[in-house]
């Protein structure tokens, strides 16, 4: 039989290392999914937005699926594609030695994957290769940071996930965001909402932190060269930094306070905008104690199906900014 | 000898009166449920067999069915929602597979076997998006009646969204939607849209044709036509959609 | 004693202890009279319907005096262990020591039921901002908040990862109010690789059913759970941070002896309620009443907090229900429609509504099959309950879950399924469609229900739905 190569694989979670899908010489494609109308998904009601059109993109695509079990929807999702998919078993513990591991095995398991799709073996030089450029790549970012209005740096981070070692970060333009300091946390945002970086802005607002997981928190940390020499595999090293990404779901999810105590001060944040899909409960549980932990205002948005960030979330948003000004 | 149906609903009560024999319909009627539903019905049934110029005597057998069946004290027996539409669908649509009735405030969707009979179900009485009750409220909203609203949304070029799940926030949204200047014939056609998919979600993947639609809803103008888009199937309606549970109910008391 | 088979108000019960009472009724130390849990603020017992054999009273007056055991036991000195989530394994384990009483903190979810939301867990939980969009389980934050419904446990251990997000996210926030959790990682259990060895999982024995007789034995086939080595390894290295970690409270080894001794209590336990759900889902009259039989597979996952004692209560309504069955006694009609229910309700009264509109249960999954199913004895103990601790159907997929669902319902004769949807329960969306999907696809009728913890403003729509499922069934029957 012959095998036709697949060129793209696609998923939405940080946790998937785009160097590993790139390392076996096909395209990683993170997609910030968009909601569709008529998606034949109505009679899964009680399914979160998010969850929702990352499996609409599946069914409508062609290509192959990583689905991740970070969330009890996620995880059962691929029993809903029409297409072949890719179950990643994502550790929630954090803390122990044997997580990780699971996470190194779950990687190496979907090498197979990725081979069974067309792709090849990777070796120890290209993925190093990879990881350095992808290095490179989140370091002009995180630079660009502070010299971007959000929007636009909203979208150069989904053209990072979407086009992965292609990307070519823009020119900052020097400019520097420019209104009351937000933090943007909570459920990841869809491609079809981020008008919402637009609505901040419109509002008198600018998000100076995106901590959702479409966002700089789903960044992996800085490499470190000297974790690539000697005979070491690169895929420890790479998993290293994938796995300390700080979720909410995550046990326990201390992590993720850190994070947010740290970028919180260091940034200015005068706000919070915490924005939660329906049916999220990871979020959603959260919700009270961000609101009280780092004693700064807090404004909730509520995502549902909509395809777009209604005009509700523009007045909240400017009543918010009101008050904070 | 005379059998009786009567489905006691949530907005109003129906009677069907049926010759046992000849199973031809003898008198039918209804009338806006209230407090007291059990004299409501019995009004209606007197004035119904008075109409008929019947006797009490000859009635043989009552069934009541609807929400409030178990309220209607002169019932021999009660018989759900769901075996009397799909009994009265059986009779005046016996080819139909599946049944799609929306009623004020639930709607339904039944598949039937070949010989008519219920092989499944599913209702949605809980959230209002998927019932007449929504119609109700953006008729109330755009200042028409629920006649009125079908042709609206009939001159419609094309249908506004309304996302939300909730017929409270569809209608701060439709009210936003009036204010950014959404022609009413646009939210109209909008609203029997989402009406459309809501009740279409319960169907799943699988909707067996015929498709018969059934309850009062089938009555505004433009309903089937939504449904049918949304189904992208054909959709009936039968004659006086709004008596065909009593109806059932009174096929199934001539037994 | 014995009365022929029938449901009894709690006021009836009331009088029926005292005439038993004076007939010499020998209760244990927690016998009496049910009402003096209703006095007690239990206020939903007046609203319930009760089987009336002295085995359901004893079975009823254990469950609701679990409370006092836990201070009880907190009171001569025992280390209280709160074992969270994973429903069945990580109580055998503590069980295992003598010194360790463990007990199941997520079993709040029915006080607000029970006590008609006169205890306020659920606005305590509301007021640290975990409202009504989780699944009843919040209950358990508002308890451990307001501290008054069981002892502060020694330790709390919870399994995380392929588990529900509503109890995982409320379990942190447990944490957060000063409660520190062991977290232990169930993985999602998935079919080994061509490459990988295949470990099968308890669960997985084909039965043999009809007498040979009147009916025909046929083979039961049951959906093969196997798991890659990988995972059972990785559990069990999880199961060892929780051996140390009780090992390290009670101040003494956990041994593999003692495991096994644990091991083969569950089994014992294990089996009762097997054969008592064997006895009540398959004989012609109900002779027991599904409320009775919840309550008993409840007490599989955590022995009520004592283990023997579930023992000899399983074992008196075993007894109760054969003889039942031997007389031809039971409950309801022979006509009956057999119902599979899936997923346990926030409110018990439902089970009751079901036998008056004209049906019984003959088949139930509650999410927690693998606690029903025996741990291997012939394996090292550690081993065996990683296994078991991965046969767990929320870890698995949930077409493993419907294709338990449909050979247990093959196996009881059930005739309809009833799939209750936990209300706020993110996995049901998904699960109950697998689970229905695959229901239909052979021809069972299936409605979905949602019930909240008082369903009280919501009977009249889940009586129409129940009822209408009975006239499908019925209709169907005649065909």
């Amino acid at each position: 039989m012959v095998r036709i190569p697949v060129g793209e694989v696609t998923y939405t979670s940080p946790y998937i290392p785009a160097e590993w899908i790139e390392a076996h010489g096909l395209r990683a494609r993170r997609m910030l999914p968009r909601l569709a109308a008529n998606d034949g998904l109505d009679h899964l009601s009680g399914l979160c937005p998010y969850a929702r059109a990352f499996l609409g993109e599946c069914n409508r695509s062609a290509g192959p699926f990583i689905f991740v079990t970070a969330c009890d929807q996620m995880r059962r999702l691929a029993e809903f594609a029409e297409r072949p998919a890719f179950v990643f078993n994502m550790p929630s513990t954090c803390e122990t030695t044997a997580s990780l591991r699971l996470y190194v095995g779950e990687l190496r398991r979907l090498s197979e994957f990725l081979i069974d799709l067309g792709g090849h073996s990777p070796s120890r030089d290209r993925l190093i290769e990879i990881m350095l450029d992808h290095d490179r790549i989140r370091r002009a970012l995180r630079e660009a940071r502070g010299a971007m209005a959000s929007p636009p740096y909203a979208r150069a981070l989904a053209g990072y996930f979407e086009n992965g070692q292609a990307f070519v970060v823009p020119p900052s333009g020097g400019l520097k965001p420019v209104g009351v300091p937000l933090a943007l946390i909570g459920s990841p945002v869809m491609a079809s909402h981020l008008d919402l970086f637009d609505t901040v802005e419109k509002a008198g607002g600018a998000i100076v932190l995106d901590a959702t997981a479409s966002g700089e928190r789903s960044l992996p940390g800085n490499l470190d060269r000297r974790d690539l020499t000697g005979h070491s595999d690169p895929l420890f090293a790479l998993a290293g930094l994938y796995f300390e990404i700080p979720s909410a779901f995550r046990r326990p999810n201390a992590g993720l306070f850190r994070y947010l105590g740290a970028e919180l001060k260091q940034r200015g944040v005068r706000g919070i905008v915490f924005r939660t899909c329906l049916w999220c409960d990871t979020w959603r549980a959260e919700a009270e104690r961000i609101r009280h932990w780092p004693g700064l205002p807090m404004v909730e948005l509520d995502v549902a199906d909509e395809p777009a960030p209604g005009g509700s979330a523009l007045t909240r948003l400017q009543s918010f900014l009101e008050m904070l000004q | 000898m005379i059998a009786v149906g009567i489905d006691a609903g949530s907005r109003a009560i129906k009677i069907v009166l049926l010759d046992g024999e000849s199973r031809e319909v003898v008198a039918a009627g209804q009338v806006d449920q209230g407090i007291e539903q059990e004299r409501l019905a019995m009004d209606l049934l007197e004035r119904l067999l008075a109409e008929a110029g019947l006797a009490r005597e000859s009635i043989k057998s009552v069934i009541a069915t609807g929400y409030g069946r178990n309220l209607i004290g002169v019932a021999d027996r009660t018989v759900t929602e769901i075996t009397c539409h799909a009994r009265g669908v059986r009779h005046q649509a016996p080819h139909a597979r599946t049944i799609i009735e929306i009623g004020g405030q639930d709607s339904k969707l039944i598949r039937l076997d070949a010989r008519g009979a219920v092989q499944d179900f599913a209702m949605n009485d809980r959230c209002a998006a998927g019932t007449g009750r929504f119609l109700e409220v953006v008729a109330g909203r755009l200042g028409d009646g629920l006649n009125g609203l079908g042709k609206l949304a009939a001159r419609a070029g094309e249908a506004a969204t309304i996302s939300s799940m909730c017929v409270v926030f569809a209608e701060t949204e439709i009210i936003g939607l009036l204010a950014a200047g959404t022609p009413p014939e646009s939210i109209a056609a909008g609203v029997q849209a989402t009406i459309a998919s809501r009740v279409c979600a319960m169907a799943g993947r699988r909707v067996d044709e015929p498709v018969v639609f059934t309850g009062g809803v089938a009555l505004i103008p433009g309903m089937r036509e939504a449904l049918s888009t949304r189904l992208a199937r054909p959709v009936e309606t039968v004659p006086d959609p709004r008596m065909t549970g009593a109806l059932g109910a009174a096929l199934i008391a001539m037994k | 004693m014995n009365e022929p088979p029938r449901q009894l108000t709690l006021a009836q019960w009331d009088e029926r202890h005292a005439r038993l009472a004076a007939a010499g009724l020998r209760e244990p130390a927690y016998g009496g009279r049910l009402g003096r849990h209703f006095e007690d603020g239990d206020r939903r017992l007046s609203r319930l319907k009760f089987d009336n054999s002295p085995a359901a009273l004893r079975l009823w007056n254990f469950l609701l005096s679990e409370e006092e055991r836990l201070f009880a036991a907190r009171d001569a000195g025992k280390k209280i262990v709160g074992t969270m989530k994973d429903l069945g394994t990580v109580p055998v384990m503590a069980w295992s020591l003598p010194e360790v009483v463990a007990f199941y903190p997520d079993g709040a979810w029915w006080i607000p039921c029970v006590m008609e939301l006169d205890d306020r867990l659920l606005a305590v939980a509301d007021s640290l901002g975990v409202n009504e969009s989780f699944c009843p389980v919040r209950a358990m934050l508002g308890a451990f908040a307001t501290k008054t419904k069981f002892p502060t446990p020694d330790l709390l251990i919870s399994s995380v990862g392929a588990t529900c997000d509503d109890f995982s996210a409320i379990a942190q926030r447990v944490e957060g109010l000063g409660h520190p959790i062991l977290w232990w990682e169930i993985p999602h259990r998935r079919e080994p690789e061509l490459d990988e060895e295949a470990v099968d999982l308890p669960g997985n024995a084909d039965l043999l059913i009809g007498s040979g007789e009147k009916s025909p034995l046929r083979r039961v086939a049951f959906p093969r759970l196997r798991a890659p080595r990988s995972q059972v390894e990785f559990v069990h290295g999880e199961l060892e941070r929780i051996r140390a970690a009780l090992e390290d409270l009670a101040g003494r080894k956990l041994t593999d002896a003692m495991l096994a001794d644990g091991i083969a209590i569950a089994n014992e336990n294990r089996r009762a309620l097997a054969e008592l759900r064997r006895v009540v889902f398959t004989a012609p009259l109900a002779p027991l009443p599904s409320l009775e039989l919840l309550i008993a597979e409840m007490l599989i996952i955590h022995f009520c907090s004592d283990r023997a004692e579930c023992l000899e209560v399983l074992k008196e309504l075993l007894a109760e229900a054969r003889r039942r069955v031997e007389n031809r006694e039971g409950h309801f009609s022979l006509d009956a429609a057999r119902v599979f229910w899936v997923n346990p309700v926030a409110d018990l009264r439902v089970m009751n509504l079901l036998e008056a509109c004209g049906g019984r249960v003959c088949g139930t999954d509650y999410l927690f099959s693998h606690a029903l199913d025996e741990i291997p004895e012939a394996l090292p103990p550690m081993e065996s309950l990683a296994r078991s601790a991965l046969a767990d159907p929320m870890a698995g997929p949930a077409r493993d879950r419907a294709g338990r669902i449909l050979a247990e319902m093959a196996l009881f004769g059930a005739e309809a399924i009833v799939v209750s949807r936990i209300p706020g329960a993110s996995h049901c969306a998904t699960e109950g469609e697998v689970i229905a999907r695959e229901a239909r696809r052979r021809g069972w009728p299936v409605i979905e229900i949602e019930v909240p913890p008082v369903s009280d403003a919501l009977s009249p729509q889940i009586a129409g739905r129940l009822e209408a499922l009975v006239e499908t069934v019925k209709a169907r029957r005649s065909r």
